[in-house]
């Protein structure tokens, strides 16, 4: 599929009769709380998530993820807040959220730092127990995202992108994305920083062909801890988080506009 | 694009080469006068002055410069893909028109009075006091040698002196009213209990507004030369989810107050430590309102996009749409054949894309005019540079 005109817009009378209206549909909503709305929290030692009222992008509170190094500690760093369902095999939706690294953010090194992913359990299939999909990070100062595709959890190809955009330290920043999640060559994936679309895949598969709901996870987690086993430069990062949403539409999903 | 008329100096709309040439003789004369705004406040992503390695690439309205070190920028920043041949001048040339274009826009807010609006000077002014109290904490982790792993959080130790050195005032009218309103709320919050009602998060918020707008406002809380109302406590305590700290006790009320307190003691210190005369800092906040400003630009459009897509007749416009671009949402079948899939099935994926392209239409509509009633010089030797 090639890149969309808003032709129809423009269009004088409409051609065919209007039996129902189905306005635009948010899916969630959160004003930057942690207490409000979300299925649970997915937080793993020397971490911490709560709410902040010191750094906020709208509204009274934001969400502060923690994470803290520490050397003898061989666990994961998570300090995410989790939202069930999210999506579904075949489903298309947008999901976006406000973010703000501390301004002392250490950008040296490559090692990961996830701010956004899907992830659903697939303990069930033997060969793998909970599968992220995509994911949105920075490494270094640069932003990527990746799909994760194939035939099932235990048949998969994950494709990164790295490099799509530099991220400053101490300034907010916003993301949205557009999926059209399916296994075949009909999906796709978009990615906007800042409201500039800065990825743009049509014609790939976006997910693994099962029916099974994929959690959204918003927060901090510094998986390269973990899967590296050291620390790249500073050993505490902060981010904030603000306004994720989901739905239908792309205003439903940017934080800008609710 | 028709080569410009003058090699090194162009302008968005093509002219004749002596009115060209009095351009770039009106820019270097407002250089040398020193009247162009070559200072970094319209600064979005880079900060370096202008300078003989950090030449001018473009100017708009004789007055706004954008030095190469900026476009640089924003080409790593948001555009890093959109150069693939680094001898086309055609590819630097379009970042180059995207940035102006969030130039304009920035500059549209600047004249429009965003800036002076309340709404906005409310934002600074907690922008400002987080940024300091950010660049205090950072500055606090940095007084230290390198952190160990397990250190505690950067200037928290130092809050935490602030905190108790402070000396914080509590009305004890004040505190009274609090927590009467505070009961009152937790009565509100508490779902009905005649029989399996299920309450819309709108009525409950309307009656914990209604419990606020009842509550005298006074001020609670006297620190600095700051201070912390009723209401303030009010709605952020109504806005919490689950466990709330038990503001009838003082240790439940400092709970509550000191991290509304913390950023403003952490900002307060780093102006006594000239933090805030600092450029780094400054350019900070500089670079925090263009970046709001811009946001409040695509926020208006994006809101009017939306109010266009959820006009009367929006489902007629959807379905022209999909009649418009169907073929695009063709899959090919188990048989190896291509197929169309119908409305109803295509209908989520149709509004979603209605929904980019109506906001994408009108952002370049909307920088097409600003674009038309600007003046916008572009020096193609720097730009060849990029």
């Amino acid at each position: 599929m090639k890149s969309h005109h808003i032709a129809c817009f423009l269009a004088a009378a409409a051609f065919c009769a209007v039996t129902s209206v189905s306005p635009a549909t948010v899916w969630f909503h959160n004003t930057g709380t942690t207490g409000s709305g979300w299925d649970g929290t997915n937080l793993d030692a020397n971490c911490s998530i709560a709410d902040s009222t010191s750094v906020v992008y709208k509204g009274t509170t934001s969400i502060k993820a923690i994470a803290n190094y520490n050397g003898s500690y061989t666990g994961r760093y998570h300090a995410m807040m989790s939202k069930n369902n999210v999506y579904h095999l075949g489903d298309t939706g947008f999901y976006g959220f406000a973010f703000y690294l501390q301004s002392a953010w250490d950008f040296s090194g490559s090692q990961q730092y996830q701010l956004f992913q899907f992830i659903a359990d697939y303990s069930d299939t033997g060969c793998d127990d909970w599968q992220p999909s995509t994911m949105v990070w920075v490494s270094g100062n640069q932003l990527a995202t990746r799909r994760n595709y194939g035939s099932s959890a235990c048949n998969r190809t994950t494709q990164s992108y790295t490099g799509l955009a530099t991220v400053s330290a101490g300034v907010w920043h916003r993301v949205e994305i557009q999926a059209h999640w399916t296994d075949d060559s009909t999906g796709y994936l978009k990615l906007w920083f800042d409201g500039t679309k800065v990825l743009e895949q049509y014609n790939i598969a976006t997910t693994i062909n099962d029916g099974r709901g994929y959690r959204m996870d918003v927060g901090l987690y510094a998986n390269s801890w973990h899967d590296q086993g050291y620390c790249v430069g500073s050993t505490n990062r902060q981010v904030w988080f603000d306004q994720v949403g989901t739905g239908s539409t792309f205003a439903d999903a940017d934080p800008l506009q609710w | 694009m028709t080569p410009p008329a003058f090699p090194f100096l162009s302008a968005m709309n093509r002219f004749p080469l002596n009115q060209a040439f009095r351009c770039g003789l009106t820019v270097l004369a407002l250089l040398l006068a020193g009247r162009l705004q070559a200072d970094e406040s319209r600064r979005l992503f880079d900060f370096a002055p202008v300078s003989k390695d950090n030449p001018v690439v473009a100017t708009i309205d004789g007055m706004i410069v954008v030095p190469l070190s900026e476009l640089r920028g924003y080409r790593d920043a948001e555009r890093p893909k959109a150069i693939i041949d680094p001898a086309s001048l055609a590819q630097k040339r379009a970042v180059l028109d995207d940035l102006i274009n969030e130039y304009l826009f920035v500059d549209d807010a600047y004249r429009t009075g965003v800036v002076q609006s309340e709404g906005f000077q409310r934002r600074m002014d907690a922008t400002r006091t987080m940024v300091l109290s950010d660049f205090m904490a950072a500055r606090a982790g940095g007084e230290k040698s390198k952190p160990a792993a397990n250190a505690p959080i950067p200037g928290a130790e130092l809050a935490e002196r602030l905190f108790e050195k402070e000396s914080i005032e509590v009305s004890n009218e004040a505190y009274a009213l609090l927590r009467s309103a505070v009961r009152a709320a937790d009565a509100a919050r508490a779902p009905p209990t005649f029989g399996p009602i299920e309450e819309s998060a709108q009525e409950a918020s309307a009656r914990l507004r209604a419990v606020i707008n009842a509550t005298p406002e006074a001020v609670l809380v006297r620190y600095a030369d700051r201070s912390i109302s009723v209401h303030q406590i009010l709605v952020i305590y109504a806005g919490l989810p689950g466990a709330r700290p038990p503001l009838d006790t003082p240790a439940g009320l400092t709970q509550m107050i000191k991290p509304l307190i913390l950023p403003e003691l952490m900002a307060i210190e780093a102006v006594k430590r000239g933090v805030a005369a600092e450029p780094e800092f400054q350019h900070k906040l500089i670079q925090n309102q263009n970046a709001l400003l811009r946001f409040h630009m695509q926020d208006l459009i994006g809101r009017e996009a939306n109010a266009l897509l959820h006009a009367p007749g929006a489902e007629a416009r959807l379905h022209a749409w999909y009649e418009a671009h169907k073929t695009e949402y063709a899959a090919t079948g188990a048989d190896g054949k291509k197929r169309i899939p119908s409305y109803e099935q295509a209908r989520p994926r149709v509004e979603g894309d209605c929904s980019v392209a109506l906001r994408d239409r009108l952002l370049a509509e909307k920088a097409a005019a600003l674009r038309g009633t600007h003046t916008v010089l572009i020096d193609e030797a720097v730009l060849g540079r990029l």
